[in-house]
């Protein structure tokens, strides 16, 4: 069975920044957190999925479909969730969904009566009287109510307090009871990926650095630390970025075998999280 | 695509609610003008409504939303061509609404009846707005275009009408046989010949508009 989404090879160029060859598949009934530092190419990624905007080389497929040749197909089988309210602030959430719902061949008035009271959505009000938490469950009510099978979200839960963050990743958690139902979540906050996420993609600058599931990126890593006269010039060719203070340090690796060799008992070697990851590998922290 | 101009509808539901006193307020001010009373109400409300429409749908970064909704870029351009009918058919009965009310009421204000010339100079002022900012509000967006708009406004308009006086007080002969022509041309040659133009204007100006939104990025 073809993968839910896959992009091969996509380029994109701007003026002060390009999309390198990105490359990632998501399978069906999994999570695939986006992760990456602000300005990596999350958004741009999405936005081209999204065909927002036009790509200057590569591929991508949403169920098997090219996502322009099939653009209407492939709209009617996907929701999405975006980082800033894109509806009409004028309209009430009744007459957005009254103007949204057309659009779509399986549009169920029924499962959108049911979201909405789920969610607690009061249907007279207007969008702009809405909390961005709200703007957010009225987006999901929408993609759940036409029944996608693909939830493509940019950003859902920057700016949301942590409870209604972590609401939202319980509503995606039982999104994703159905497994016909897949979610592609770009954030930068890696502890809802680490929540929730199955898949676990990395972009950075533009280019992806890694894309596989969340356990394996975070069993092949190990964040070390210790005293920093261990820290030879040999040593320091195992390390992705190293973090130094007068009395020590502390780094990532991908070489845990080496390491532990060249260290012996000398140092620890712990357990990294996503947000450990994403800042060693991210220039800043390569060069401090 | 309906449903793209009932969203319009939606979202200007105050504009609407407005356009009667507008309109009222503009035939009182235009009284003893003639026909010109029915041209300027309805041109002037639906170029309103037509901007706002456009106006709200940038506010609302609405390219976003619908372009990520299962609708072509063929049928968003489409919609709004088609709604510069619809907003000049609802301005229309406006107009006829307010005249039957006034006549009814027997305010002393004068009514002038809508006529086949009146609507087809309607139609010509509104698709020669409409065909020339169209195709720049879907190449940059609404804020971009209200510059752009307000010059081509001004030099149609202003510049237009200057020009043309002065061009009626040269007696330039090309001018003069040409409208010697015309004049001995019938009504029906005239409207038909106009119609032909305007359907040119729509023809050029949505194909030019297609082009810019495809090609648009948001």
């Amino acid at each position: 069975m073809a993968p839910i989404l896959e992009v091969r090879n996509l380029s994109k160029r701007f003026k002060d920044f390009s999309l390198n060859k990105v490359s990632f598949t998501l399978e069906k009934g999994y999570i695939m957190g986006f992760i990456g530092p602000n300005g990596a190419g999350k958004s741009t990624t999405i936005k081209l999925i999204m065909n927002l905007l036009s790509k200057d080389g590569g591929e991508i497929k949403i169920l098997g479909l090219d996502n322009i040749k099939h653009e209407k197909e492939v709209k009617n089988r996907i929701g999405f969730v975006f980082d800033e309210n894109y509806f009409y602030e004028e309209l009430t959430v009744a007459e957005m969904k009254a103007v949204i719902a057309p659009f779509y061949k399986n549009w169920s008035d029924d499962a959108f009566n049911r979201y909405i009271k789920e969610f607690s959505l009061p249907p007279r009000s207007k969008i702009k009287e809405l909390s961005k938490g709200m703007k957010m469950k009225f987006s999901i009510a929408v993609a759940l109510s036409h029944d996608a099978e693909l939830l493509i979200m940019d950003e859902p839960t920057s700016g949301l307090d942590p409870i209604i963050r972590s609401e939202l990743l319980d509503i995606l958690t039982y999104i994703l009871q159905d497994e016909n139902k897949s979610v592609f979540f770009s954030t930068h906050i890696t502890s809802d990926i680490e929540k929730i996420a199955d898949y676990v993609t990395f972009i950075n600058n533009g280019t992806i650095v890694f894309s596989s599931s969340k356990d394996e990126v975070i069993d092949r890593h190990g964040l070390v630390k210790g005293p920093r006269e261990m820290l030879s010039s040999e040593l320091r060719k195992y390390f992705i970025g190293i973090k130094e203070t007068p009395y020590g340090f502390e780094g990532l690796t991908e070489n845990k075998q080496q390491v532990k060799r060249l260290l012996k008992d000398g140092a620890v070697i712990e357990k990294p999280n996503l947000e450990d990851i994403m800042l060693y590998y991210t220039k800043e922290v390569q060069h401090a | 695509m309906l449903n793209l101009i009932v969203k319009d509808i939606l979202i200007q539901k105050k504009i609407f609610l407005f356009g009667f006193i507008y309109i009222v307020l503009i035939m009182i001010s235009f009284q003893q003008s003639g026909s010109t009373m029915f041209g300027t109400s309805v041109v002037a409300f639906t170029y309103i409504l037509i901007q706002s429409a456009c106006a709200y749908d940038d506010k609302n970064k609405s390219d976003v939303l619908l372009n990520s909704l299962p609708i072509s870029r063929v049928t968003i351009v489409s919609a709004r061509y088609v709604s510069i009918f619809i907003f000049a058919a609802i301005a229309t009965a406006y107009y006829l609404i307010i005249s039957v009310i006034i006549r009814a009421s027997g305010l002393p204000i004068q009514i002038y009846v809508v006529t086949f010339e009146s609507v087809l100079g309607v139609l010509f002022a509104l698709l020669l707005i409409s065909s020339i900012y169209l195709p720049i509000f879907f190449k940059v967006g609404y804020i971009k275009s209200k510059t752009i708009n307000f010059i081509v406004f001004f030099i149609v308009f202003f510049g237009g009408t200057v020009y043309l006086q002065d061009l009626a007080k040269k007696d330039v002969p090309f001018v003069r046989s040409a409208l010697e022509f015309i004049s001995r041309q019938s009504d029906t040659t005239i409207a038909a010949a106009l119609i032909a133009v305007m359907v040119l204007m729509l023809v050029v100006s949505y194909c030019l508009a297609l082009h810019n939104y495809r090609k648009r990025e948001f």
